[in-house]
């Protein structure tokens, strides 16, 4: 089966250089099959996090391939998109003070990595962020895990208790941002932030 | 003299030696609104904004975050010396005179240390102002970073990066020399957190895949990491000042994981001009020394014993503490340690220490005199030595000669040294509690004193180097320098030795800026030996010099050869404003003039240095045309060189930059922006590539350039593993966008060219694939595993990139780290090599133009017909004669000469003997394709004395290996096999021409091989990720 990828991926024409350097490896990765690399934009409403998931070389590689391949030849590409993106988000949870968050959106591209030879997906989500104490990241699968964060002018972070932003942590099945208790444009009085309705938005919808 | 006169000497003394500090003892802490606030000195980096820590004694700044509030993603990380700012960065003596910024700070840095991880702070504040009379307090509040990427995969193991508090809190109490040091480790997460984090089999999988590594038992060192700047010379007790060597020691004593190895001391302190530092801690059970104590066989362990496993680039790692096993949630760990201000030697720091530790002491004072005059002898160490006759004190003698000190009871022997006399025998003495003991006079036997006067051919008073040689005993011949011709423990001066059988060292050497030198000297019978860089032969003579006697002597220099139209410089230098060189500028300039340089590159670690004003000062002017510029300093992405650069006097490092998460292009626009000719349409600043096969700290190194290709790879294996993982690492982030590359960076001969066995080879064993003798080795990619610059530069002159190839020294001192060894020589046309005859835009234009020669003595002129190096001639057919001349002094001569076109040999010649100093040839090449052509001239001999040979390994990365690698097999890694170049040897004659190219098709100048692709990595703060995904391109069906 890697064999038909080798040969099906070129065709794809894609240079995602930018997603292989997001989903490129760490200098020792060599030795992982698969890998999730999550960097995480902390806004003042929302949460945006882009996913890079590179396949492993085998039997993960295999399973998407099969999927994909299974669907009529004009649905092949969205079923790969969808496949992939599952995939990526499969290990993932985001919660709020213990409460599952839903995304608010989903939007996916993929591509192979440098060597042609697996597939990899880069998946942007966004989430509403309302108050709370403490937002958490879980992998099921830390060991292939490797997380980062940004704030980009939130004010939601109580940033002497966060961890060190664009950092890589690795092996990590819980990374944890400590919120402010009542930020300012969240309290009363505050502009208030705009909901993006309670249905995630999909234009990949995982299948 | 009777107890009531000595006891009058140790009065007097103590009270000549006691502190200058406000009487009324206070303490108190403040963010700096003014310039005058901050402290001044050598190294002082505070500035407004930062936290300033005083009370009557001392003075103290701790750095703010470096993080502009406004702009987050703004930051002037780069101005202190590690990755963030948070730290202690400036310290010295409250001095009188000494307020408004004209402190004496030569303290680099000293930060909290979590194995090898440290803080990045997000807020650092005044937890205590001192108003109310009590401590007053400095905080800082951080998670913890990676200190080196290449260990950041150990660092998880040990440590684990997230969900930790970090504090560090800086404590000065009213009226003492010391600040109280508490670091807090909190974790912060719901769970409990185990030290060491992850079990080796876990480390294992996550990919620290070593054999051996699922064997051992790890531990997590706690403690701080001091950088006490190039002026101060380490001390600890039993080791003295011998630290290095030592440690290196202390390795093979080591019995392995769980404690890490190194050497046990019970206090760490240093020596410099005018303030001094030091380091101890208190007793406390968790006390990481003692509960490893099994791994430290051989070592003293005392109730303050601290690990100190490595010094290296500055950075001294001193060990304190283990943490509990685990910490549960909310749960935290604090450790203490004490930071020391002494006035300038090991006693004053001692003194505090002994007063820290509640240790009852007596005084030892006394004076020291001159056997002949009896005038005091000022400067003079008084040495201490234990009954089993370690080294553990250091007394400085004031103007008057005269010294006091506290020491622990007990039996002692002391004697007193100097640079210029021989050292007194040594003396007992025996310190009882609460008394004072008076000593002396001692008396120490009279130096010579000689006085030389040089000129050169024309008769000029022109700068020169004067150097004694002396000759060691026929019984000493081939023993270790260190055992016999000076101690290390003693804090005696090195006197480097030729290393190559002889009996010949440097006893003394004078950078002069006209010739002369008038100097006091340890008497006995050496060689005169005048020098004047490679133009000029050896000027020698036998010379007498007798105890309190004056001997002068007058010589003249003789010039080697001529270089019209050349001239020499030096493009990485430096000077005290880098941490780790404590030369002053003035020194430095001297010494470039004396070694017959005309250019002088200011190239000091993330500092912007001119030294216009020096060499205009010192009168050196007509001789040497100063350059400003900088090293761009990373920790493991490579150092960089940029010239000429603006000096912003309004910065604390001469100007502003950062370096930390800064891929190489960000690096290398920065170094663009601070040039002087930065702008629309003009010429901007050459970016040069230092050492770049130099492990940690080289630039092709650290990316993993294959020289084959001369782009970089992601490594494998053991490679891999300690690789650096950061996004500005990855092979996308490379840049060529470089201008200049240093081919030989001071005696770093074993890098020039690609690494091949030895025949026969080195005992084994050694990974596969198995090494053949005499060809290149390799690692198991087939890739050769110690790349050689010289090679990968011809791959990326190839690949129709051209950086001119440069020859720099990289000194950071003086004797046995000459300036201008290697050196460039540049040709700025004919008659304008003369003083005053060429500017600062003719040196970058030749640099820019490729009119460079890389050399350590020899003077390699390439020609083809009347096109010189750094030319472009049109040659239609491909045949040309290439015509070589190379001249060089008799104390340099050359053997064996080569020309490369395309990367290829097209002649091999041995140069007979009687034309070692002056060879020409012509060389008949047919070209088939557009090509370059280079020649590479060298010889066997020994450049001893002119230029010292490595006789000890350089500290490099190799150490902070060694250090992690007993238990581990790290056969594998090149920087740790058996088989690896080897770092001690003799300097021997070395040059290489830049290129000139050869048009053959007529139709432009065409790279033999596929050009090179650009990159253009933005540096910076990374982009919205929405922005980033939204730049993706969509797949097309």
């Amino acid at each position: 089966m890697t064999g038909r990828v080798v040969r099906a991926f070129p065709r794809l024409a894609v240079a995602t250089a930018l997603a292989i350097s997001l989903a490129g490896p760490p200098a020792w990765a060599h030795v992982f099959p698969s890998l999730h690399t999550v960097v995480v934009q902390v806004e003042r409403c929302e949460i945006a996090v882009l996913i890079g998931y590179a396949a492993g070389t085998g039997e993960p590689t295999e399973r998407i391939i099969a999927r994909a391949a299974s669907q009529p030849k004009p649905h092949a590409l969205d079923a790969l998109r969808a496949s992939l993106t599952a995939f990526a988000l499969a290990p993932l949870s985001f919660t709020l003070d213990g409460r599952p968050l839903s995304p608010s959106s989903v939007h996916a591209k993929i591509g192979v990595d440098g060597g042609g030879t697996r597939p990899m997906v880069v998946v942007l989500a966004t989430f509403a962020l309302p108050a709370g104490g403490e937002l958490a990241i879980r992998s099921r699968d830390p060991r292939t895990t490797r997380i980062s964060w940004q704030d980009r002018s939130s004010g939601r972070i109580a940033l002497e208790r966060a961890p060190a932003q664009d950092h890589w942590y690795t092996a990590v099945a819980s990374f944890l941002l400590p919120l402010v208790p009542t930020p300012g444009s969240l309290a009363p009085g505050g502009s208030a932030c705009a909901t993006s309705g309670s249905s995630p938005h999909l234009d990949s919808p995982p299948r | 003299m009777n107890p009531r006169g000595m006891r009058a000497v140790a009065v007097a003394a103590l009270a000549g030696l006691a502190g200058c500090g406000d009487p009324a003892p206070h303490a108190r802490a403040q963010r700096i609104g003014a310039p005058e606030e901050a402290i001044g000195g050598p190294h002082a980096i505070g500035r407004i904004g930062d936290f300033l820590l005083e009370n009557d004694q001392i003075r103290l700044v701790i750095a703010d975050t470096g993080v502009d509030p406004a702009d987050p993603g703004k930051t002037t990380n780069g101005r202190v010396n590690t990755m963030f700012g948070g730290t202690l960065v400036d310290a010295d003596l409250r001095r009188p005179g000494g307020d408004g910024g004209h402190g004496n700070d030569q303290l680099a840095e000293l930060l909290p240390g979590f194995a090898f991880m440290i803080i990045n702070p997000t807020r650092v504040s005044v937890t205590r102002d001192g108003e109310d009379g009590r401590p007053a307090e400095v905080t800082v509040v951080g998670t913890p970073s990676d200190l080196l990427q290449q260990v950041g995969l150990l660092d998880t193991g040990l440590l684990g990066p997230s969900s930790l508090q970090l504090t560090q809190t800086y404590r000065l109490p009213p009226g003492k020399r010391y600040v109280e040091i508490d670091t807090t480790i909190k974790n912060v997460s719901g769970g409990a957190r185990p030290f060491p984090f992850l079990d080796p089999t876990q480390l294992r999988d996550l990919g620290f895949d070593i054999p051996g590594i699922d064997k051992i038992q790890l531990s997590v060192p706690l403690g701080q990491l001091p950088l006490l700047g190039g002026e101060q010379d380490l001390f600890a007790p039993g080791a003295g000042f011998n630290i290095r060597f030592t440690i290196d020691h202390s390795y093979d004593q080591s019995t392995g994981f769980p404690a890490f190895p190194g050497l046990v001391i019970d206090y760490l302190a240093s020596r410099g001009n005018g303030v001094s530092y030091g380091l101890t801690m208190p007793k406390s059970p968790d006390n990481y020394v003692h509960a490893y104590a099994a791994g430290y066989p051989g070592q003293t362990l005392t109730p303050y014993s601290m690990l100190l496993p490595f010094t290296y680039a500055g950075v001294a790692g001193v060990y304190m503490y283990r943490p509990p096993a685990q910490l549960g949630p909310g749960e935290q760990f604090t450790y203490t340690a004490y930071f020391v201000i002494g006035r300038g030697d090991v006693a004053s720091v001692l003194d505090t220490i002994y007063e820290l530790h509640g240790e009852p002491t007596g005084a030892l004072g006394g004076r020291v005199i001159d056997q002949q005059t009896s005038q005091p002898v000022a400067g003079a160490n008084l040495i201490v030595l234990d009954a089993a006759g370690r080294v553990v004190d250091q007394i400085a003698t004031d103007r008057n000669g005269s010294f006091l000190a506290h020491l622990a009871p007990g039996s002692y022997r002391t004697l007193a040294v100097t640079d210029d006399r021989l050292a007194t025998a040594p003396a007992g003495v025996t310190i009882a509690a609460g008394a004072q003991v008076g000593v002396g006079p001692i008396e120490m036997a009279p130096p010579a004193t000689l006085v030389v006067s040089a000129i050169d051919e024309l008769g000029r008073h022109a700068p020169a180097k004067i150097q004694l040689l002396g000759h060691v005993a026929p019984a000493d011949r081939g023993k270790d320098p260190r055992t016999f011709l000076y101690s290390l423990e003693r804090g005696e001066r090195m006197r480097p030795t030729a290393f190559d059988g002889t009996d010949r060292y440097v006893e003394g050497a004078w950078w002069t800026v006209d010739g002369r030198v008038s100097a006091a000297v340890r008497p006995g019978t050496y060689d005169l030996i005048v020098t004047r860089g490679p133009e000029y032969e050896i000027t020698q003579k036998t010379v007498v010099l007798r105890p309190g006697a004056f001997t002068a002597e007058q010589v003249a220099l003789v010039r080697a050869f001529r270089t019209d139209g050349w001239i020499a410089g030096d493009f990485h230098i430096h000077a005290q404003p880098s941490t780790d060189s404590g030369l002053p500028i003035a020194t430095r300039v001297a010494s470039c003039a004396a070694e017959g340089l005309e250019v002088a590159v200011a190239t000091d670690h993330n500092y912007i240095t001119d030294y216009a004003p020096v060499i205009a000062a010192t009168g050196l002017d007509g001789w040497l045309l100063g350059i400003p510029g900088m090293e761009l300093t990373t920790f493991e992405m490579g150092h960089f060189n940029g010239y000429p650069l603006r000096v912003d006097p309004g910065s604390t490092r001469g100007g502003e930059f950062r370096w930390t998460g800064t891929p190489p292009q960000g690096l290398f626009d920065q170094l663009r922006a601070l040039a002087i000719d930065s702008g629309p349409g003009t010429a901007r600043g050459i970016v040069q590539v230092n050492h770049p096969r130099q492990a940690v700290l080289g630039y092709f190194a650290q990316f993993f350039v294959d020289q084959a290709t001369a782009e970089p790879y992601t490594p494998t294996g053991i490679l891999g593993i300690f690789a650096p993982y950061g996004d500005e690492f990855q092979p996308g982030s490379y840049s060529t966008d470089f201008d200049a590359i240093e081919i030989l960076t001071g005696s770093r001969l074993e890098d020039v060219h690609t690494f091949r066995a030895p025949d026969p080879l080195p005992p084994g064993p050694f990974p596969d694939p198995q090494p053949v003798p005499g060809q290149i080795v390799v690692g198991p990619d087939g890739r050769p595993s110690f790349p050689g610059v010289v090679e990968t530069w011809f791959t990326l002159l190839d690949r129709g990139h051209r950086a001119t190839a440069m020859g720099v020294s990289d000194s950071h001192h003086l004797l046995g780290d000459e300036p201008g060894y290697a050196r460039t020589l540049l040709y700025v046309g004919a008659g304008k090599d003369v003083p005053g005859g060429f500017t600062r835009d003719d040196v970058i234009d030749a640099v820019r133009g490729h009119r460079a020669i890389t050399t350590n003595a020899p003077f390699l002129e390439l020609t083809i017909g009347d096109a010189r190096i750094g030319d472009t001639i049109t040659a239609p057919g491909g045949n040309v004669d290439v015509d070589v001349h190379v001249r060089s002094p008799s104390w340099a001569k050359v053997d064996h000469l080569v020309v490369y076109a395309s990367s290829q040999i097209v002649a091999d010649q041995a140069i007979p003997a009687s034309q070692g100093t002056d060879y020409q040839t012509r060389i008949h090449v047919h070209l088939a394709a557009d090509s370059w052509v280079v020649a590479e001239a060298t010889g066997r001999g020994n450049l001893f004395p002119v230029v010292s040979a490595v006789e000890f390994p350089p500290l490099d990365a190799t150490v902070l290996i060694r250090a992690l690698s007993h238990g581990l097999d790290l056969g594998a890694l090149p920087l740790t096999s058996n088989l690896r170049p080897s770092s001690t040897h003799i300097i021997t004659p070395y040059a290489i021409t830049n290129p000139i190219w050869i048009d053959v098709d007529g139709n432009g100048w065409t790279p033999p091989r596929p050009p090179l692709p650009r990159r253009t990595a933005a540096g910076g703060p990374r982009p919205d990720i929405r922005a980033r995904f939204d730049a993706l391109p969509e797949i097309s069906r």
